[in-house]
C-alpha cells in the first residue's frame, strides 16, 4: 500500500508540474487567439484589446494559472474561445467517442496479438515463422496515413462501409438498436486502421517477452525434466514473460486517448484529434491545455496502474531488489 | 542485412540527386494535364517512349525526359499538373533528411545529457531524469503538434524543416538520454575505468577514452529505431499543415491533396509518397533487427 | 615509508567510533553502529621501504577498504595516511596526481581491468599517456619494454586484451603498474582466481622484479600461504582492525591472536605446511 501511494503522489506531481509548464508555455508564445483578428485591419486595436481583457488574456501569469486551476476543479478547465463554453463538457463528448475508437480496437488487437505472438514464439525457425515476421514488418513498414488512405479508397470503391465520420446523416432519427448498428459500421474502418498499427507492435513483444522466457534457465530445466507443453506453457512460462506485457498493456492503456489522433483527423472521426487540431490551429489555448492534459493523465495513469499491477504480481519488485523503482535508484 | 542497406542507400541517393533524377522541378506545373494518370512506357525498336514522344536522356542536365509538349508522368500528375515522381523525389530531401538530421539532434542531446546525468551522478541526474519524466508523461505526437502549433504558422520553408528537425529532435531526448545514462553508469564502474582513474585520469579522458566507446552500440541501435519513427513525424506533421508548406514538397504535404477522398478514388496515383515511405521503414526495420540480433549475441 | 595512524572509514555517516584499545580482542563481525558500516577501526600499520607486507584477513574485515583509502579511491572518516613523509590527506589535485605515479594498485580481476577495446600496447601505456610522459612511440616503446619485462612477446603487443589468457593478462596489468615507476606497489586480491601454478609464476615474477626495481609490496589477499610465501612481515586484520603485525617466520612460529591461529590452522589444513 505504501509503494501504491508513494507512485500515487509521485503521479500527482508529475500532472501538476506538466500543467504549470504547459501553461507556462503557452503563454510564452507570440500570439494569441485573437492574433489573426488583429490582422484584420477593420477591427480596431481597441476592440481587440477590449476582448482581451474581457477574456482575461491580459491578467498576470500566475492570475491566470489560479483561475485556470480554479476552473480545473470546478470540471471545466476554462474557456473554449472557439466553441464559447467552458472545456470541460466539449471534452467529455469527444473523450467518449475516442475512447470508444481506441478501446475497440486495444482490445482487438490485444485478443489478437497475445495468441499470435505466443504461437509464434513457440514456432521459432519454421517457414510460418518466416512468413508471419514478414507480414509484421510489412504492416509496421506501412504508415497509418497510407492504411487509412487505402482502405477509404476500399470503403468507396465497395460501399460495403461509410466513409468516414461516426454516424450516418438523419442517425437520431433511427431507434437505439439502430443507431448503435450505424456506429458500428462506421467503427470497422477506423478500428481496422489502428488495431493493424498496433498488432505488429503487440505480437513482436509478445514473442520477445515469451522467448527469453523459454530460454531462462528454469524453463530449460522445466522441458528436461519432461513436464507437458501445455502446463510449461501457461503455468511458467506466461508467468514469466509477463513483466513486459505488462508494462505493454500499461503503456496501451496509457494511449488510449492519444493513439488515435491522425486516425480521426483522416477518417473524421469526431474524437478528441480533430478537436485538438482545429485548437492548434486557431491558438484556443484552453482546448489545447485541456486535451494535453487530460491525454497526460491518461499516460500518466497507464503507467502508475502498470507499475502497480507490476508490483502485485512480480514478488522480486515488491522484495525491492536493485535497480527496481521499489529498490535503489532507478 | 545488405540488401535493407542497398535499398536504403539506393533510396537515398535518387532523393539527393533529385536535381539530376528527375525529369521536372517540383513547382514546375503542366496546367494542361491535372491529375493525369501515369505515363505508359513503351518501347519501339528498343527505345522507350512516352507517348508519341521518344525519351532524352542526360538532356538538361538532368537523367531522362521528354521534349515538349510531351510529358513523362512516371507516377502522374497531381491538381496542378505538377509531375509526382518529381515531387516524391524532392518531397524525400524534406522528409528522409528531416528524419535523419531530428535524429542527429535526439541523439546529440541524448548523448550530452545521458553522459553528464550517468557520469556525474548526484543532484544533475536527479534534474535531469525528473525533467525527462516530464516529456514522457506527455503523448508524444500531441507535444510534438502543441510546440509546433504553439510556434508562428506561417514560415518559409527552410525556416519549416529546421523548425521540425530542432522541434522533433528537441522532444524525443530522453529515450536515448536513459540509456545512454545507463551505459554510462555501468561503466564507469568497469575495471578499467577504475584502474585508469588510479592512474590519475581526468573525468574527460575518462569519457573520452573509455566511455563514450561504450555508447556506439547504444547510438546505432537508437538511430535505427528513431530515423524512421522521426520521418512518420515530418510526414504527419506537413500533413496536417504544421510542417512544410507549398509549393516545397513533402510526402507528408503531397499526401494532404489525397484527403478529399473523392480525388485520391479517381487518381489513386496521389499516393505515391505515401507508398515511397513503405520500403524506407522496411530498411531501417531489417537494419535494426540485424544490429539487436548482433548485439544481443 | 607508508605510515597509517587511526585510520577509520565509517560507510553511511556518522561518528566514528572512539578507538578501544588493544588487538586481542574478542572476534566480532564489523559492527553497525547506529549510522552506519564501520569498515576501519583505528587502524595503526607501518612499512619501511623495500619491504613487502602480506595484509591477510577474512573478507570484509577491511583490507580492500584500507587499499582504496591510501590510493585515494575512498576518503577515509578519519586518521591519517603518510607516504614517505607527506599527509596524503592534505594534497591538492596536482600533487595527487604526481603521488599517483609512486603508488599502484593491481586489482583482482586481470579481465576486468583491462578495456577489451584496447590493444595490449595501449593498455601498458596508458598510465603514461594519461599522465603526458613522452610522445606517443617513446610510450609504445616503453609499453613494449614493460611487456617483455613481466615475461610476455613483445610482438604481441598489438594484439587485444582479450586475445591474452588470463595469466597473461594480470601480467599485462603488473606491466602496466610498472609504466610509472611506483615505489609502492599494492595487489588487492590479484592472485585469486588464478590457478596454483600460475600463482606460482606471478610469484616468481614479483619477487625478481621486486629485486631488481626496488620495490615495497604490500600484498593483501586472504590467502596466509601466499602471504608466508611472499612477504617479509604479515599483519592479520579482523573486523576493521589489525590483530596483529609481525615478521613472517615470527607470526608463523608464535602466533598471538586467536584470528592468527585460526587461519594458520585453516591453511593447514589444506596441506599447507610453513616452511
Amino acid at each position: 500500500m505504501k509503494y501504491a501511494a508513494r507512485r500515487a503522489v509521485h503521479a500527482l506531481f508529475l500532472l501538476f508540474g506538466i500543467s504549470v509548464l504547459s501553461f507556462l508555455f503557452s503563454a510564452a508564445v507570440p500570439g494569441d487567439y485573437f492574433s489573426d483578428l488583429q490582422l484584420d485591419s477593420r477591427v480596431s486595436p481597441d476592440t481587440i484589446a477590449g476582448l482581451r481583457t474581457l477574456y482575461g488574456l491580459d491578467r498576470p501569469l500566475p492570475a491566470r494559472y489560479g483561475a485556470w486551476l480554479a476552473s480545473a476543479a470546478r470540471g471545466e478547465f476554462g474557456y473554449s474561445l472557439t466553441y464559447h463554453g467552458p472545456v470541460g463538457p466539449l471534452l467529455g463528448q469527444r473523450i467518449k467517442a475516442t475512447l470508444l475508437l481506441t478501446g475497440v480496437a486495444t482490445l482487438l488487437a490485444w485478443l489478437v496479438a497475445v495468441p499470435v505472438g505466443i504461437w509464434n514464439a513457440t514456432h521459432r525457425g519454421t517457414w510460418r515463422d518466416s512468413a508471419l515476421r514478414l507480414v509484421l514488418a510489412l504492416m509496421l513498414s506501412i504508415p497509418d496515413l497510407l492504411l487509412a488512405f487505402g482502405l477509404l479508397v476500399l470503403a468507396v470503391e465497395t460501399g460495403w462501409f461509410p466513409v468516414g465520420g461516426m454516424r450516418s446523416v438523419g442517425a437520431e432519427e433511427m431507434g437505439a438498436g439502430a443507431q448503435v448498428w450505424d456506429v458500428a459500421r462506421h467503427l470497422v474502418l477506423p478500428v481496422a486502421v489502428l488495431a493493424m498499427g498496433m498488432l505488429p507492435v503487440l505480437i513482436r513483444h509478445i514473442r520477445a517477452g515469451m522467448s527469453e522466457a523459454m530460454e531462462a534457465p528454469f524453463a530449460v530445466s522445466a522441458r528436461a525434466q519432461g513436464i507437458p507443453r501445455r502446463r510449461l506453457l501457461y503455468r511458467h512460462l506466461l508467468p514469466a514473460a509477463l513483466n513486459p506485457l505488462i508494462s505493454l498493456f500499461g503503456f496501451s492503456l496509457g494511449t488510449l486517448l492519444s493513439a488515435s489522433l491522425l486516425i480521426e483527423v483522416v477518417m473524421g472521426w469526431p474524437g478528441l484529434g480533430p478537436l485538438f487540431l482545429e485548437a492548434i490551429l486557431a491558438r484556443d489555448f484552453g482546448v489545447v491545455l485541456g486535451v494535453i492534459l487530460i491525454s497526460a493523465t491518461f499516460l500518466v495513469m497507464g503507467n502508475l496502474a502498470a507499475d502497480l499491477m507490476l508490483y502485485w504480481a512480480d514478488p522480486r519488485i515488491r522484495a525491492g531488489g536493485p535497480g527496481t523503482a521499489a529498490g535503489g535508484q532507478g | 542485412m545488405k540488401p535493407a542497406l542497398g535499398v536504403l542507400v539506393l533510396v537515398h541517393v535518387a532523393v539527393l540527386g533529385a536535381g539530376f533524377f528527375a525529369p521536372y522541378d517540383y513547382a514546375e506545373q503542366h496546367r494542361e494535364f491535372p491529375y493525369a494518370p501515369p505515363t505508359p512506357i513503351h518501347f519501339r525498336d528498343w527505345r522507350p517512349y512516352a507517348g508519341e514522344y521518344p525519351l532524352r536522356f542526360f538532356a538538361k542536365g538532368r537523367l531522362f525526359g521528354v521534349d515538349e509538349p510531351g510529358v513523362v508522368f512516371l507516377f502522374g500528375s497531381d491538381g496542378f499538373g505538377r509531375d509526382v515522381f518529381s515531387r516524391v523525389l524532392y518531397g524525400g530531401q524534406v522528409s528522409l533528411f528531416t528524419g535523419l538530421a531530428a535524429c542527429a539532434v535526439s541523439l546529440a542531446f541524448g548523448l550530452g545529457l545521458g553522459t553528464l546525468a550517468g557520469f556525474w551522478g548526484g543532484w544533475v541526474d536527479q534534474v535531469l531524469m525528473r525533467g525527462g519524466e516530464l516529456f514522457l508523461a506527455l503523448p508524444w505526437l500531441y507535444l510534438l503538434l502543441a510546440v509546433r502549433g504553439f510556434l508562428p504558422l506561417h514560415i518559409e520553408p527552410v525556416e519549416a524543416f529546421l523548425l521540425m528537425v530542432a522541434i522533433i529532435g528537441t522532444v524525443g531526448w530522453v529515450r536515448p538520454a536513459r540509456l545512454i545514462r545507463g551505459v554510462v553508469l555501468s561503466g564507469r564502474e568497469r575495471g578499467f575505468v577504475l584502474a585508469a582513474r588510479g592512474f590519475g585520469a581526468s573525468g574527460a579522458y575518462l569519457i573520452r577514452r573509455h566511455i563514450l566507446p561504450m555508447t556506439f552500440g547504444v547510438i546505432l541501435t537508437q538511430a535505427t529505431v528513431l530515423i524512421p519513427q522521426y520521418i512518420l513525424a515530418e510526414v504527419t506533421l506537413s500533413f496536417l499543415g504544421l510542417g512544410v508548406a507549398e509549393p516545397a514538397p513533402s510526402w507528408g504535404n503531397m499526401l494532404a491533396e489525397a484527403r478529399q477522398y473523392h480525388v485520391l478514388v479517381s487518381h489513386p496515383w496521389l499516393l505515391a509518397p505515401g507508398l515511397a515511405t513503405v520500403p524506407v521503414l522496411l530498411g531501417y526495420l531489417r537494419i535494426a533487427d540485424c544490429v539487436l540480433e548482433s548485439t544481443a549475441k | 615509508m607508508l605510515r597509517i595512524r587511526e585510520l577509520t572509514k565509517v560507510y553511511g555517516g556518522g561518528k566514528a567510533p572512539r578507538r578501544t584499545d588493544s588487538p586481542p580482542q574478542a572476534r566480532q563481525p564489523a559492527p553497525q553502529n547506529a549510522s552506519g558500516l564501520t569498515a576501519l577501526r583505528g587502524v595503526n600499520l607501518e612499512l619501511a621501504r623495500g619491504r613487502t607486507l602480506g595484509l591477510v584477513g577474512p573478507s570484509g574485515s577491511g583490507k580492500s577498504t584500507l587499499a582504496r583509502c591510501v590510493t585515494w579511491f575512498e576518503e577515509p572518516t578519519s586518521g591519517e595516511i603518510w607516504f614517505e613523509d607527506r599527509d596524503l590527506r592534505r594534497l591538492d589535485a596536482r600533487a595527487r596526481r604526481r603521488m599517483r605515479a609512486e603508488i599502484q594498485i593491481i586489482f583482482q580481476e586481470p579481465a576486468a581491468s583491462l578495456n577489451p577495446r584496447f590493444t595490449a600496447a595501449e593498455a601498458v601505456a596508458e598510465p603514461l599517456a594519461i599522465q603526458g610522459r613522452g610522445s606517443r612511440r617513446e610510450q609504445m616503446e616503453r609499453a613494449a619494454g614493460l611487456m617483455e619485462l613481466v615475461g610476455l612477446a613483445r610482438d604481441a603487443a598489438g594484439r587485444r586484451s582479450h586475445e591474452f589468457s588470463g595469466g597473461q593478462r594480470q601480467r599485462l596489468a603488473i606491466a602496466r603498474a610498472l609504466a610509472l615507476e611506483p615505489k609502492l606497489l599494492i595487489l588487492d586480491e590479484s592472485f585469486t582466481g588464478l590457478d596454483v601454478r600460475l600463482q606460482e609464476q606471478i610469484c616468481g615474477l614479483l619477487r625478481d622484479l621486486r629485486q631488481r626495481l626496488g620495490l615495497t609490496l604490500l600484498l593483501i589477499t586472504h590467502d596466509l600461504a601466499l602471504a608466508a610465501a611472499m612477504a617479509d612481515e604479515i599483519a592479520v586484520m579482523e573486523a576493521g582492525a589489525i590483530v596483529e603485525h609481525a615478521a613472517t617466520a615470527e607470526l608463523l612460529a608464535r602466533p598471538r591472536h586467536e584470528r592468527t591461529r585460526a587461519l594458520i590452522e585453516a591453511t593447514m589444513a589444506l596441506g599447507w605446511k610453513p616452511a
